[in-house]
This record gives structure tokens, sequence and C-alpha cells, in this order.
């Protein structure tokens, strides 16, 4: 009774709205900014667009009469965001303002259909995992949310298991609207098995952050010291030199810690992989790749750090947050903090730093390359939006996709990724004014060319995990290099050859 | 004389650590900056929510938490049919129990007890699965259930000693005068373990109010969230985040109706009997 009641005014409405948007695009080829040589120049195909444009309004009319005629309801779209970073509330922020809009444009229109956003933003103490396991027993209680925000590395897992609907049909049917001004790359992030099944909402890079006053009483040069990031991208400045010069600071006093890195489980870590040249993911094979040198070197580095240079701690990865990370680096009692470009954005936040304080004592470089003229690294982890197949069966699935379209707007997306310093998704929205006043944001740009994805697999989960508890039990000491590389190496080899290609 | 004076020294030293935390708690709740246990700049701007309700999430422009007072709601409806279930369940089984004998009888209070036994959270995969069947995931009621059957063998225990304390002349002479096995329960039995209704009630109630994990695990919107979550979500972010003074004026207000009814109730807590007379 009540899918009847909804699908048709949402079919209504979805038809209303694609028209007016497809009106919009058409009206703004229209214009006299067009620039000469475009299609529209041709008389002939100005003509067509015009009648084009004119069925396009007889249609909008009759779409607006029927929709009168309904007599309303309100449609809710369930939508779940996370953090867990407060500063990005926009995630969901962004949703409530395109409801907003999209209820005073269906007030314009006559029709009482209005559209509520019954929406929930995650914050700490609620982590990645508990957000994802909350998400999986609604899903399995058949209270899913319509629209899910989840890293773009939970697509293969979503898609093989039937929770997410793929995307391709409606992104082509709204491609001139926004998706054509996505940056291509983090397509890439929402495929899997040759569909698409997410929508970028954000991507950022992984900086290893410095603070440049430590490097000053270390005898460093303000040129040495703008010159490292260069270093880091020549090669000239390794995972070792960064051990070192770290050694050196704890040694002289300057700081308590050499290096911090995240104090929970999480990806960051697989950047030291990465910089001793290990891969991740065969696409051609579309399998997950566990590199044995790679780790091998990756596992000792950590095992150095801790145990041989004494920079960093332990019970780091048992740590707090704000104890054994933010703190110490914004108090200047780390020297290097590997972290992400959004937690530029929690200082500020959180008072631990003014944006003058961040200039003036914190630099930020690549991950730099496990040897002598190697390659730097950062890693991206976009996250995507996806629309649940409860969605579908409930028949919202094309309003949730519409409103995902407007939240997918240059304004509306800067605003998220200026308050919690992550990267623009759009080629419009890197010229959008706020965004442009960021330097920082403008800054780390080019470390999106040194990137690399989280792999789209549905073990994914499994291989991180696997790799974290080795880690863990590296830093605490439990485990020798050796001990751990057998146990990841075993661990791996559970997956199955068909998640993963073992190489030498 | 001696001897109890420094019963009572010992006494005081032992509680003043739990005095203090209430009192900082109290002045974090009035003041800008607490210096030991004493408030500086006080304000009751920490108390300010109670306007309206809301309070903004740390670190956010517009994301608030549940509505204080819709919170305070769902954690009264908790407490309050928890306790209410379990006296109803638990008046009736410990009756039966007491006075029946029938098959099974042994090995179900034996049963009950090894029941309680289980670490609640040991049982979070087999609940879900069952308030997934019964599309009860996400609800108030699902949690209240889960609560009430988990809570019973306790319950059961509790009234079973009670009822084996009132005389079964008493009970007799009743069904003599033509009472129904019912009304004999109901006129004369009842009015006999008024203090075990009590303990069960004030039991049930806070079991309730205090209700954590499955709160935690079976509620995924936070339009069902208690005290307990809004507190979890409060205190337990990130440090930076914190507002020390709206955490402990919430700390505070999810404490209040707990002192009330404890108040009210503490006499009949202090006239607790479990033992009976055994399962003979």
């Amino acid at each position: 009774m009540r899918r009847k009641g909804v699908s048709r005014p949402i079919s209504i409405l979805v038809a209303l709205i694609v028209g007016i948007l497809i009106g919009a695009v058409i009206g703004y080829a229209l214009t006299p900014k067009t620039p000469a040589g475009t299609a529209a120049s041709s008389s002939g195909d100005l003509e067509k667009l015009r009648t084009e444009n004119e069925q396009l309004k007889a249609k909008v009319e009759e779409l607006t009469k029927k929709l009168a005629a309904t007599g309303g309801g309100e449609i809710t779209i369930k939508v779940w965001t996370i953090g867990p970073d407060p500063p990005s509330e926009y995630r969901l922020k962004n949703f409530q303002i395109a409801a907003d809009m999209l209820n005073k444009w269906l007030a314009a229109l006559g029709s009482k259909v209005r559209v509520k956003i019954d929406g929930q933003f995650f914050v700490r103490p609620v982590e990645w995992g508990e957000y994802k396991n909350k998400f999986y027993l609604a899903y399995k209680s058949g209270k899913a949310p319509d629209i899910y925000l989840t890293g773009h590395e939970d697509v293969g897992f979503l898609a093989s298991n039937g929770y997410i609907i793929p995307l391709d049909d409606y992104i082509k049917e709204y491609w001139d609207t926004v998706y054509y001004d996505v940056i291509p790359t983090l397509w890439e992030a929402v495929k899997y098995q040759g569909k698409i099944w997410g929508v970028p909402q954000d991507t950022e890079a992984r900086p290893m952050y410095f603070r440049k006053d430590v490097l000053k009483k270390l005898g460093w040069s303000d040129e040495e010291i703008a010159q490292l990031p260069e270093k880091v991208k020549r090669g000239e400045f390794t995972l070792e030199d960064l051990l070192k010069v770290a050694k050196e600071a704890v040694d002289r006093g300057l700081v308590k810690r050499g290096i911090v890195h995240r104090v929970k489980e999480g990806y960051d870590y697989f950047q030291f992989y990465l910089a001793f040249e290990g891969r991740l993911w065969d696409a051609k094979a579309g399998k997950m790749v566990f590199t044995k040198s790679a780790w091998r070197k990756t596992l000792q580095w950590f095992h150095d750090a801790v145990w041989k240079y004494k920079v960093i701690s332990p019970t780091q990865f048992s740590g707090d947050w704000d104890k054994d990370f933010h703190g110490p680096f914004t108090k200047g009692e780390a020297l290097f903090l590997s972290g992400g470009t959004w937690h530029k954005g929690e200082w500020v936040s959180k008072g631990l730093l003014t944006d003058q304080e961040f200039r003036e004592k914190v630099g930020y470089m690549l991950h730099p390359a496990g040897e002598r003229g190697g390659r730097p690294v950062t890693l991206s982890h976009p996250l995507i939006y996806t629309i649940t197949k409860q969605a579908q069966e409930r028949g919202v699935a094309d309003v949730a996709f519409l409103l995902i379209t407007m939240v997918t707007d240059p304004h509306l997306n800067a605003n998220h990724a200026v308050k919690s310093s992550h990267l623009a998704i759009l080629y419009s929205e890197i010229s959008d004014s706020r965004y442009r006043k960021e330097p920082f944001l403008a800054d780390v740009a080019y470390m999106l060319d040194y990137t690399t994805f989280i792999p789209n697999h549905p073990k994914w989960g499994d291989y991180s995990r696997i790799v974290f508890n080795v880690l863990r039990g590296v830093e605490s000491g439990d485990l020798t290099p050796d001990q751990a590389f057998n146990e990841l190496l075993s661990g791996i080899k559970g997956l199955g050859s068909d998640s993963v290609i073992i190489e030498d | 004389m001696a001897g109890r004076h420094l019963l009572i020294v010992l006494m005081a030293v032992l509680t003043l650590p739990i005095v203090l935390l209430y009192a900082v708690l109290f002045a974090q709740s009035v003041s800008e900056e607490v210096v030991g246990v004493i408030p500086v700049n006080l304000t009751l701007s920490n108390w300010e929510f109670l306007r309206d309700g809301n309070i903004k999430v740390p670190g956010t422009t517009g994301q608030f938490y549940p509505n204080v007072y819709a919170v305070a709601l769902n954690t009264l409806v908790l407490a309050i049919t928890v306790a209410l279930l379990e006296l109803t369940f638990s008046s009736l089984a410990g009756y039966a129990i007491s006075r029946y004998k029938f098959r099974g009888r042994g090995a179900l209070l034996a049963l009950a007890l090894i029941l309680h036994s289980f670490p609640g959270i040991t049982l979070l995969i087999a609940l879900f699965y069952v308030l997934n069947v019964m599309g009860l995931y996400d609800t108030l009621l699902g949690v209240i259930i889960i609560k009430v059957a988990l809570d019973m063998p306790l319950d059961i225990w509790i009234m079973k000693g009670f009822f084996d304390g009132v005389s079964w002349d008493m009970e007799m002479s009743a069904l003599v005068d033509g009472c129904s096995r019912l009304q004999a329960w109901w006129k004369v039995v009842m009015p006999n373990v008024r203090n075990g209704l009590m303990t069960v009630l004030i039991f049930g109630f806070l079991s309730g109010w205090s209700e954590f994990i499955y709160v935690l695990t079976f509620i995924s919107s936070q339009d069902y969230w208690t005290f307990s979550m809004l507190v979890y979500a409060l205190t337990t972010g990130e440090y930076s985040y914190i507002n020390p003074g709206v955490t402990s004026a919430v700390a505070i207000l999810y404490m209040v109706p707990v002192i009330a009814f404890f108040l009210f109730a503490q006499q009949y807590l202090l006239r607790i009997q479990i033992t009976g007379k055994g399962i003979s």
C-alpha cells in the first residue's frame, strides 16, 4: 500500500527533475556565452536544440500538472555518513541543503511532494569498524540506509554480496549535469567488475608532516627545509633518512618522539610497503598482490624504527588519537607525523594549531621512497556515496541518486573540502573561490600524481587486518621481523590464490 | 568505642574518593574550570541545553546529538517497562516454582542460574538473530525484551525466595475460605512479599536505566538513544573535542533520577532475602 502511494509521486518527481536538469543543460548551451565553434554554433544543431528544449518545457509543464494531481506526500531518504572527524560534517549537511533546495523547486512548481532527509553523521567514538558493523546489522534487519557513505575499498564486498546497486545507468543519465566534471582517476576507485558502484564524495592525500621549527633547531637552514619535499620527490631522502633525522632530534632532546603514526587500524602503513616498491593490486587479474621483498623490508623498517632507532613508541598502535598522535605533533614534541590532509582541518578545528602556526611551523611531503632513487608515495582513500539494494526495493533509489547528484556540486563539495581539508573531486571545484583561498589544498594537490588506491576486493578487509595485527606485533616486540613475515605470509596465503597473487 | 571511631574514620577515608569524584563532577557542571575540587568562574552555561534539549556535536557547526528530552524519555520508557515486565513475570514464575511441584522444577531453577551466568556480550550474535527474526532490531522494544529475558533468572530466584517465606497455612486458609488459587496469590500471598516485589522493581528499573551494551549494539537510529549512549558519545570521543562542563551536566542529569529512586526505595533494598527454603 505504502509502496504504491510513494512510487507514483517518486517517478513523476524524478522525471520532472530530470527534465529540469536536461532543460537547464540545454538552456545553458543556448546562452550567448557558448564559445564559437561548439556544436551549438551550427544553425542546424541550434534549431535541433531549440526544438528539444521546447519539447522538454512542454514535458515539464505536463509533469508539473500530474504531480499537483497526486496530492503530495513526503519521501524520506535515509542517509548514513561518517567523519569520524567532526569537521567532515558536510558529508551529511550537504544532503540537508540539497533537500531544502529540492523542496523549494517542488514548491515553486506547485507540487506538494516533499523530500526529507533522515540522516546520521557518525563521529568518534564511533570509528569505521563500528560504523560498518552497524550498517551490516541494519541491512540484515531490512533497515539499511538508502544512501550509504563508505570507503571505496568496500565496493567489492558490498557489490558482490548484493548490498548496493550499480549506478552506471544513472551516471550516464546525469553525465552532462555534473559527472563529466569528476576527476577521471576517481572513477577507477568506484569500479568493480566493470561496473560503477558509487559516486566519489571526496579524496585526500596522506602527507608525511614535519615540524619546521624542530628541523631548524637541528641546524637545517630555511632553504634546506623548503627543499625537503623536493628531495623526497626526487628520491634523495629515503625512509632510512627519515629514521636518522628523527633519531637525531630525539637524541638531542628536541622532541620526545621521532615519528608518530595512526593509533588505530587503518591503511596508512601500506604506504611504507608501497615505498619499498610493493604492489597492492593487479588490475588485469583483478587480484590483490603480496610482494614478499617489500613486506620483508617494511617489517624490518618498523622494527628498526621502534627498537633500533627508538623513534616510534612500541605502544603507538594502542595509543590515543590526542595523546599519542595529534598532541605530540602539534605541541612540537614529535618531529614527523604520518597523517592525512584532513588532519590539518582537525588541528585547526580543535584549536591545536592556528592557520598561521600551521604555515609557520609545519611542512608536508610525500612519504619518502624506501630506497635512494625510488619513488615516493602517498595513498588515497576516496569516500563514496552508494545506494543500497533496499533503497531500490523501497522505490526511492531514483530520488536518492538525484540527491547524490545535487550534492556532487562544486560549491557544496567545496564546503566539505575546505572545512575538512580534503581534496576536490571536480575540476570546477578547484576554481571555487573558497577552495582557492586554502593554499594547503593547492600545495598538496601534486601528491595525487604519486597516489595509489586501496584495492576494491571483497577480501581487502581481511588482508588489511592481517597486516595490522602483524605490524602491531612487530612494534610491541612480540614478533621479530622474520616471525612477523612468516605469520603475514601464512595469513595472506589463507585468503586463497584466487584472491591474492604472491610474488617475490 | 575507640574501635567504632576507627571504623568511622576508615569508612570516611574509603568513601572520600567517591565523594570527591561527585564533587568534581558537580563543580565542573557549574563552572568554566575546576582547580582541584574548587569551581572557577561559576556559570550555568553548561546547563543551557536544558532550554531546548539540543547539544551540538563538538567540532561541527550544525550537527546535534539526539535531543536530551527525547533521550530522557527513551531511557525512562526502557527502565519503567523493564521494571514492570520483570515484576509481573517474576512474581508469577516465582510463585509457581515455590508452590507447585512439577517435573523438571529443579532443573528449571538450575538452568535459570546457568543462563544468568552467561556474560551478556557472548550472546550478542544470537540475540541479533532473534531480534532480526522478530523484526525488532533497532527498536526499544527489542532491547526491553532482551533485558527482561536476561534479568528474569535472578528475579525468579529472588521472588521464589520471598514466596518460600510466606506460610503455606495462610494460603491454605484463603483457599478453604473459598478463594481461587489466583485470588489467594493476589490477595494473600502478594501483600506478604511486598519487599520482594519492590526489590525486583528497583533492580529492574536500575538495570533498564543503566543499560548500555544492548542499546549500543541493537540500536542504530539516534531516535532511540538512551542516556548511556549520549554520555558515551560525549565522553569517549577525542579529548580535544570533549566539553567537560556539558558532559558533567548531562552525567548529573543521568544520575539524578537514579539517586531519587534509590532514596525512595532503599528501605526495601535492605530487606532482600534471596535464599528462601531451597528447592525442596
